[in-house]
């Protein structure tokens, strides 16, 4: 049924608590810290084709998260033909933040611990929704720069990435949809922000191909009661087909836009 | 129904971790639909049907406070006749961030609680609610205007149905904002309570003027004010207009009372020197022994210390604030306020967490939490713990680590776990450290210093010492008395008739000095403690017990060497000649003190062999000299000193009566002398024979050492100390002279009442508390007039007789023998001894007060339990009233020898009066007193009660969980006990030692009772079942056996 299923256990992440002690994730009139209700979603805006020299490049803003990425290929593989797959092709991601991309200055734009584990993660997921079989002995290139972090990275990168493998014109099996979702005061919350991810809750992040509701990626960090993980998750997937719509929409503006555009330059 | 949502940024400055500043964004998104939560609402803004409409309708305005009002007048707001009281979350946020965590959850409370009909509401989240805050500015200003912004909202969307009236404090405010809008008010607090409370409920306005004041000190933003630099302390204390000294803390009323003992150079001078320090903001963050410098006050501000006996029991603050009347106050003393500290004494506290301090709740686990400590003098002090959940019920040391400008409490860390409250040892270890005794085990490099006496290696003498002392073990007949079961003999007499017709007396000391070398480790260590401390149960030795117990202590029938003082008396007892040195001596018999006195008063000579183990085994003709020539000693001596007594007494000595004195005065044991027995002719005559030596040592080593002797003194007490005894006396009639200890000695002899013979016994006593401490002091040091000692009327005085357990004495053997040229060690110089013998008086007084501490323990275990029933016989007892103060007395309980405070009115101002038929009861009433005596008078009738009054009082535990427990002490009767008459003489030291034994035992049975606890009744079955199989069955053994026959046959 499931295409690929990953679920990975990390233990919590530790995080600086300090500042935000005592604030309520969810108050008795049930608005979250942000103003949103537990079921909305934050502001999507997203661009395709944002540069000329990638094969295809996307921008997504999702809330205050806000990622680029760009997509190469399918094109030889570099660095000899060792690395080349035989019968089908290789997906090389690149995860990594700017410098100024979180409230203190970064050191290590990539390659720390967390971009190696968060590129791993890209790869697996698009490795599951690429028709990989398509390009044997080639490569596709996905670099992903998150400009600024507002918690959701990974799902903001994965929708990235998805729009630009869209623009790139690579045959997919769907689109690939990923978002965050956590459990506070016996309340399922929806794409969560930086402040709801660091207060030490369950988090849940799911990637999935939304028309056939498939799971491409699961994670989940801290402890959640196992009877409600299938509210939590319920609530995640809704989550990306939400994300979907936004997705689709502005896909089919970009598309129409092009053409129009491409129209004009034939006649 | 969808939303439109905005969003819109902010951006927030945080501190890092690292000190830097962090800028983050948080986005907002907003909405036109915030549900209102008001029945009034048109717009039907409410998500579902269930949630309650919580505004009311029927008021006649909502209230909506500013964060400032919510903040400083929550308390006004909480009042239960306010309802439809809209909080914005602008003002929640304020009350969080810039108030306290308790402050927001009283808020919260409000909400939470529905009869309050009050909500919070999301203005940040509504469109129109909101304004953002502007570049630059004042976050007051903003909360204002969004609060106003928030009303002006409320009111629109309610379609002008209810006026809406916004609280604030700030008078501009309400000009700018109260016109704006027809039916929204912008009102002060006061002026709203003015318009709407004033005639529902008056006590709001008070309440408000409270809160206001309070605010008023709050915003000086500081708790205390700063200390002046070093160099104008330096200037101030040049010129005399600062005062430097210790900061001692009022025990009974340590919140807002304390005072400065100005320096020790000082000593002579009166009281008026000492600076009273009134509440904690004059006392600055000084806690109780720090160095201090002080300003005086003008005099204007000079007030008088409080007569009210303080309930001992916490909540000082509150009791503070209350009781502010002047009337129950002495006269005016200088006051002072503390405007630097020169040095800090922090040491370890023992504290415990409060009692009702929640425990739990994940987020606190790192909390900062207030923890009582055990002394009422140290303020509470701020930790911060994870263990909290397991240390709740223990006692905890912990030490202080700073005070800062702006907390109202110092900041500590916890150091260790001492145990569970309650438990024996737990109290034992939280007296020893609380007094700062050190009880450690020596160490071995200390006990490799240590002779050895092993059944294989006996320690033997050395005969090239022995050739260098005067050996007195033939020709002097050498023996003891001490307490029954003394283990370390440090003194025995000698007493023989000279050919001449002169009397030989001697005085043999333990020689310690020749064990214990300047500057060993031993020294070291025995310095450090400077004492053995008696506690009730047990004690802590000075030296180890190789010495202490065997080598040191002069039992019967073995060899010791001793450093001896020998006096030559003429048949008139006037001293002919005086020896000191090093001597041999093998003392004859081991007397205790009963069988003395029996021997002196001529007990029957089989009594005396059966009684001395010394003399068993000798029969005949031997038999009957050797008691004839011990019974010719004893009566020789106490012939001598009763003669020495009298002379003493000629000079004005002072005989007081309680264990303190004794402690404090006399020569003898009396300090293991808690087993009871009667005062005998015997103890006077063994300790008159000591301070005999002491004063002829003290006379030796300040002749030969007149910069740097060890001496000890005992400075006269104070005149007004004097004011309670004589107003006690005058009530009976007596007259006490206090000019000089002589008037006073003899003035006391004539206080007796024949009726009632614990009076003589109570004046005693009080004069005893009028009394300075005995100190130590070096020559060097003090003017040769102050050499005198009071008590015993000696113009010089020291320690020389007890070195076993006492280093001062060691000390003064040293300076002894080097004055006779035995001994040639490097004596400390004026500088260090004047050090020496500071610590040696500090480490005394640590030692008596953990002694009378442990013994208060011990009382109120015994009476843990007791007292639920009135007619139990341990706990109705008699009392004599000795003190009277603004509300109670002080009494005195002959018969456990407890004092305390009886109230007559209670805190709620009640008095207690004693119906006819003898039960008390609380009623309303007044109370007048004089120095002699306190009227109580209420509607039943009127009852005085007069200084040395008896009454009878019932003893309960008065239960404490962060400080030692007390006894509670409360009226029963009017009239004496009835059984009080016959034995109350001499009870007291009985009923102390009793209880200490009762005590240990029942702790012992506690220890024995928790250790077969856990196995249960069923315990043999269950092992039987579970446990490994016996020896001689189990397969181990068998293999092991096995094991072995193989090792066997290998070999």
């Amino acid at each position: 049924m499931f295409s690929c299923y990953i679920v990975t256990f990390c233990s919590p992440r530790i995080r600086k608590t300090s500042s935000m002690a005592g604030m309520e994730l969810l108050s008795d009139q049930g608005f979250r810290i942000d103003g949103r209700k537990p079921k909305e979603l934050r502001r999507i805006q997203c661009r395709l084709g944002v540069f000329n020299q990638a094969d295809g490049s996307a921008y997504i803003e999702q809330g205050n998260t806000k990622v680029l990425a760009a997509v190469y290929g399918p094109h030889e593989t570099a660095g000899g033909r060792g690395k080349a797959l035989h019968d089908r092709v290789l997906v090389n991601c690149q995860y990594s933040m700017a410098t100024f991309s979180t409230g203190e200055r970064k050191r290590r734009p990539r390659g720390d611990r967390k971009s190696k584990e968060m590129t791993m993660h890209l790869q697996q997921t698009f490795n599951a929704a690429i028709m990989t079989s398509l390009y044997p002995r080639s490569q596709i290139d996905i670099y992903v720069e998150v400009l600024q972090s507002d918690g959701g990275n990974y799902c903001a990168s994965v929708n990235a990435a998805t729009l630009a493998l869209i623009d790139a014109g690579i045959p997919m099996k769907d689109y690939v949809c990923a978002c965050s979702a956590s459990f506070v005061k016996d309340c399922p919350m929806v794409d969560i922000n930086f402040l709801e991810e660091s207060s030490g809750g369950p988090e849940l992040i799911v990637a999935t191909l939304p028309k056939s509701s498939q799971i491409v990626f699961l994670e989940m960090n801290s402890r959640l009661h196992e009877d409600n993980l299938s509210k939590v998750l319920d609530v995640a997937v809704k989550g990306t087909k939400d994300v979907y719509q936004v997705l689709d929409n502005a896909v089919r503006d970009h598309i129409s836009e092009v053409s129009a555009f491409h129209k004009l330059d034939q006649s | 129904m969808t939303d439109i949502l905005q969003k819109s940024n902010r951006f927030l400055r945080f501190k890092s971790s690292k000190g830097g500043g962090v800028c983050v964004v948080r986005e907002i998104y907003r909405r036109e639909t915030v549900p209102c939560q008001s029945s009034l609402c048109l717009n039907n803004c409410q998500e579902s049907t269930e949630e309650l409409h919580l505004l009311p309708r029927e008021v006649t305005h909502y209230l909506m406070p500013d964060p400032a009002v919510a903040r400083d007048y929550l308390e006004i707001l909480e009042e239960s006749s306010f309802t439809g009281i809209i909080f914005t979350q602008t003002t929640v946020h304020s009350v969080q961030h810039e108030g306290s965590r308790k402050l927001l959850s009283r808020l919260k409370n409000i909400v939470k609680d529905k009869r309050r009909r009050s909500i919070i509401f999301h203005n940040e989240f509504q469109t129109y609610a909101y304004c953002e805050r502007e570049q630059g500015e004042i976050l007051a200003v903003w909360q204002r205007r969004a609060t106003f912004q928030c009303a002006e909202w409320f009111y629109n969307h309610l379609a002008g149905q209810m006026p809406i009236v916004m609280l604030t404090d700030d008078q501009q405010t309400c000009e700018e904002y109260g016109k704006k809008t027809v039916n929204v008010f912008v009102l002060t607090v006061e002026d709203y309570l003015n318009r709407f409370w004033k005639d529902i409920s008056p006590g709001l306005m008070e309440l408000y003027y409270s809160l206001k004041a309070s605010v008023g000190r709050k915003s000086k933003g500081k708790e205390y004010s700063g200390y002046l630099p070093q160099d104008m302390l330096t200037a101030g204390l040049k010129s005399g207009k600062l005062i430097q000294g210790f900061l001692q803390v009022n025990r009974n009323n340590a919140f807002t009372e304390a005072f400065v003992r100005t320096s020790r150079q000082d000593m002579t001078e009166e009281s008026s020197s000492d600076i009273f320090i009134y509440s904690s903001a004059a006392r600055n963050r000084a806690v109780h022994g720090d160095l201090v410098v002080v300003e005086i006050l003008p005099k204007s501000h000079w007030r008088g210390r409080s007569l009210i006996i303080k309930d001992e029991e916490g909540e000082g603050e509150d009791a503070a604030a209350r009781k502010d009347d002047r009337e129950d106050t002495t006269p005016a003393l200088p006051t002072g306020q503390v405007v630097g500290i020169v040095q800090r004494n922090w040491k370890e506290y023992v504290a415990t967490f409060a009692q009702d301090e929640e425990t739990g709740s994940g987020d606190k686990k790192a909390g900062k939490v207030l923890v009582i400590p055990y002394d009422y003098r140290i303020p509470k002090i701020r930790i911060s713990t994870r263990q909290m959940n397991a240390l709740i019920d223990h006692r905890i040391v912990v030490r202080i680590d700073s005070w800062e400008i702006d907390s109202q409490y110092p900041n500590g860390h916890v150091v260790r776990s001492l145990g569970k409250r309650g438990d024996l040892e737990t109290e034992i270890a939280a007296i020893l450290i609380e007094n700062s005794i050190s009880v450690n085990q020596f160490s071995d490099a200390q006990m490799k210093e240590m002779p050895a006496d092993t059944p294989e290696r006996p320690w033997r003498m050395d005969e090239s010492e022995v050739n260098k002392r005067r050996d007195l073990r033939d020709t002097h007949l050498v023996f003891s008395i001490d307490p029954k079961g003394c283990e370390d003999v440090d003194d025995t007499l000698s007493v023989r008739l000279l050919e001449t017709g002169n009397i030989e007396l001697g005085v043999h000391i333990a020689d310690v000095s020749y064990y214990v070398r300047p500057d060993s480790l031993t020294d070291i260590e025995a310095r450090e403690r400077s004492t053995t401390v008696y506690l009730a149960d047990r004690r802590y030795d000075m030296l180890p017990a190789i010495l202490s117990a065997n080598l040191c202590s002069l039992v019967s029938g073995v060899d010791r060497y001793a450093v001896s003082v020998i006096w030559e008396l003429s048949p008139n007892y006037d001293v002919l000649d005086v020896w000191y040195g090093r001597t041999v001596i093998k003392s004859r018999y081991k007397l205790f003190y009963e069988l003395a006195q029996a021997i002196s008063e001529g007990l029957s000579s089989e009594e005396v062999v059966r009684n001395i183990p010394e003399l068993q085994g000798i029969t005949g003709q031997e038999l009957v000299e050797r008691i004839q020539e011990l019974r010719t000693a004893i009566g020789y001596l106490m012939a001598i000193s009763r003669h020495l007594k009298a002379r003493r007494v000629r000079g004005g000595a002072l005989e007081l009566e309680s264990v303190e004195v004794q402690v404090q005065l006399s020569e003898t044991k009396s300090i293991e002398d808690l087993t009871p027995k009667e005062h005998l002719e015997i103890h006077d005559t063994v300790a008159d024979c000591m301070i005999f030596a002491n004063h002829w040592v003290a006379k030796k080593i300040t002749e030969s050492l007149p910069n740097q002797a060890l001496l000890r003194h005992h400075p006269p007490p104070r005149e007004e100390q004097f004011s309670n005894l004589k107003n006690c006396a005058a009530t009976h009639g007596f007259d006490i002279k206090t000019k000089s200890n002589k008037d006073l000695a003899e003035s006391l002899d004539k206080c007796v009442d024949p009726q009632d013979p614990v009076v003589n016994k109570l004046l005693r006593m009080l004069a005893t508390q009028a009394m300075t401490n005995a100190e130590y002091f070096s020559t060097g040091s003090l003017s040769r007039d102050q050499f005198f000692h009071y008590g015993l009327a000696l113009d010089l005085y020291t320690h020389f007789t007890s070195p076993i357990r006492r280093y001062a004495d060691i000390l003064v053997h040293r300076q002894l023998l080097s004055a006779v040229g035995e001994d040639n060690v490097k004596l400390p110089s004026n500088t260090e001894l004047d050090d020496m013998s500071k610590h040696i008086n500090q480490k005394h007084r640590a030692a008596q007060y953990a002694q009378r501490e442990s013994q208060e323990l011990f009382q109120c275990l015994f009476f843990k339990g007791r007292g639920g029933s009135d007619d139990d016989e341990h706990c109705i007892v008699d009392a004599i009233i000795y003190q009277i103060r603004a509300n109670g007395l002080f009494v005195y309980v002959p018969r456990y020898g407890i004092k305390g405070p009886v109230y007559l009115r209670s805190k709620e101002g009640q008095v207690l009066y004693l119906q006819t038929n003898g039960s008390p009861e609380w009623t309303g009433g007044e109370i007048s007193r004089t120095d002699q005596y306190i009227t109580v008078t209420c509607l039943y009738g009127q009852k005085t009660y007069r200084l040395l009054d008896h009454i009878t009082v019932k003893l309960t535990l008065l239960e404490s969980w962060a400080h030692s427990s007390g006894l509670k002490l409360q009226l029963m009767s009017n009239s004496p006990h009835k059984s009080s008459q016959q034995e109350v003489k001499n009870l007291a030291k009985q009923q102390k030692a009793e209880i200490i034994k009762e005590v240990s035992s029942a702790a012992e049975d506690k220890r024995c009772m928790q250790m077969s606890h856990d196995l249960g009744p069923n315990f043999s079955e269950l092992k039987k079942q579970y446990g490994q199989t016996p020896e001689e069955q189990s397969l181990y053994s068998l293999f092991e056996s096995f094991r072995e026959t193989a090792l066997f046959s290998a070999r």
